[in-house]
């Protein structure tokens, strides 16, 4: 069964890119929709960037933008008939730990938490993954309680190590790749989220996924990492 | 049959038409900055346009091969030797096996393209061998290249001498004019900030990489009471920060971004930004 999109506008982003925008609230429509473009593309598409609330149309040319291609995109995307996607649950273990979480005890401080409160408000949270972006598999989980919010880094670390789990705004992010990032890293799950593949890589965390921290300690992640790579 | 690196340049990068159908996942397009030289440096030695190559940025590169084989070198122009004897390092060049080319400071431009008839022989990540030095992926383990570093040739042959035609060189110029369209916030800029975007010059910052250029210019009122949320970001667009500054997205820049896009550069003109030296300036040309 096919159903209206909530689609609210389309309009040109340079030459060759359209921006869809969505009515609030229609996360799961708009990953649906990405997953659609991705499996049966336009003649054309290089790349769709899925947002909170926008999805980006990448074309390798130029195109007419004219006001009868733009309804005729908006047409062909309000026909689609999107089968919903579905999301994956994950029990996370997280190992919150200063020595691998740089930024924790400054957190820490900044929310006025011992680390026993701060692991236990935040593991107990039903994330959820918004999108992907940024860099290559950074997730951007929803769910967050507001009392946890941070404003982002005044400087961005080079270097932040994959499986880092970070807070930033009314976020929690994780690194799936060692990459740049401005969010303050509070913990750091031994689980591998990303294999890099020939033709196209593999992540665990996909739009949509729920997630459940378990915490676990030093020792364990160390053990489970050192498993990982004998 | 492989090519050995006795200077790496400041950062040189393998790159080839990019890393597609992969930005819900976070990965920008990467590839060519200058996409125009580096398909010429393609085309002249009959390899398919966007075949692998090396991105080479401000320093040149000097390296040997085992085997004969014809190169192209395009884009920011370098004197060059082989063997020690000066050559007109723009165009094919022959070398046999044991040959040195070594790549002197840069003339003009900020980025050469030398391309091996044959191509490389190198591993993809998402088909594409583009590296993202910033998730230290793709390329020749995710990282400029440096001394000491050997790459493989697929298929090395020579071809026929040919130079790059005067008309296709890049010319000495300190006022680059950018064609460029409305971005998606464009209409929630004041008149007056608008205005002053599209008739002041910009420079470029040292501050300026594959990820994106920060711009130097008279800082550009944001617009008033804006809450955006992060959408899809492209290559070429022109964000206006908090504090006025303007950065442009470029091939490595991040998919999604939270600034107001205020320009976009159309995408044929994408190419002329990456050899824009700084301290000189850009004017934006709106077509709308």
């Amino acid at each position: 069964m096919s159903q209206a999109l909530p689609i609210s506008s389309v309009s040109p982003y340079g030459d060759q890119a359209v921006l869809v925008a969505f009515e609030p609230g229609h996360l799961p429509d708009i990953h649906a929709i990405t997953q659609q473009m991705i499996n049966r593309p336009l003649p054309g598409l290089d790349n769709v960037i899925p947002a909170v609330d926008s999805l980006v149309l990448v074309f390798d040319h130029p195109i007419a933008l004219s006001d009868s291609w733009l309804n005729e995109l908006q047409a062909e995307l309000t026909a689609i008939d999107v089968p919903p996607i579905t999301p994956l649950h994950h029990q996370l273990k997280v190992c919150y730990h200063p020595d691998i979480a740089p930024d924790l005890n400054p957190v820490l401080s900044t929310l006025k938490l011992n680390l026993d409160d701060f692991i236990n408000q935040h593991a107990k949270q039903k994330l959820a993954v918004d999108m992907l972006g940024f860099l290559p598999g950074f997730a951007y989980l929803s769910g967050q309680d507001p009392s946890l919010n941070m404003p982002r880094k005044d400087t961005p670390s080079l270097q932040v190590p994959a499986g880092s789990v970070a807070l930033g705004g009314q976020h929690t992010g994780i690194y799936s790749l060692s990459t740049p990032g401005g969010w303050h890293v509070v913990g750091r799950t031994p689980t591998p989220l990303l294999e890099l593949g020939l033709e196209r890589p593999t992540l665990v965390l996909n739009p949509m996924d729920t997630i459940q921290i378990e915490p676990i300690s030093l020792a364990e992640y160390d053990s489970l990492t050192g498993q990982a790579d004998p | 049959m492989k090519v050995s690196f006795s200077q790496g340049g400041s950062f040189t990068t393998i790159q080839d038409g990019g890393r597609f159908g992969m930005a819900h996942l976070g990965f920008p397009p990467s590839g060519f900055m200058d996409v125009i030289s580096a398909r010429l440096a393609n085309r002249l030695v009959g390899n398919e346009p966007d075949e692998a190559l090396l991105e080479i940025t401000w320093t040149g590169v000097e390296f040997s091969v085992d085997v004969a084989c014809a190169v192209a070198l395009t884009g920011a122009q370098f004197d060059g030797t082989v063997n020690g004897q000066p050559i007109d390092a723009y165009g094919v060049v022959s070398l046999q096996a044991g040959d040195c080319l070594r790549m002197g400071p840069l003339q003009t431009g900020v980025r050469a393209y030398l391309s091996f008839a044959g191509g490389l022989l190198l591993p993809s990540v998402g088909r594409s061998a583009s590296t993202l030095t910033l998730a230290g992926l793709g390329g020749l383990h995710g990282r400029p290249l440096q001394a000491g570093d050997e790459l493989p040739l697929k298929q090395p042959h020579q071809v026929i001498q040919r130079a790059v035609p005067a008309w296709h060189r890049w010319p000495q110029q300190n006022i680059h004019v950018i064609r460029v369209l409305p971005g998606p916030e464009f209409a929630l800029f004041e008149p007056g900030a608008i205005k002053q975007a599209l008739s002041q010059p910009y420079q470029i910052s040292q501050d300026s990489n594959r990820q994106g250029f920060r711009l130097q210019s008279t800082p550009i009122q944001g617009p008033k009471d804006l809450s955006m949320i992060s959408s899809g970001l492209l290559p070429g667009t022109l964000q206006v920060t908090p504090d006025g500054q303007t950065i442009l997205a470029m091939q490595d820049g991040q998919t999604t971004g939270g600034y107001p896009r205020l320009l976009v550069v159309k995408q044929d003109e994408l190419h002329k930004l990456a050899q824009i030296r700084p301290h000189q300036d850009i004017y934006f040309f709106c077509e709308r």
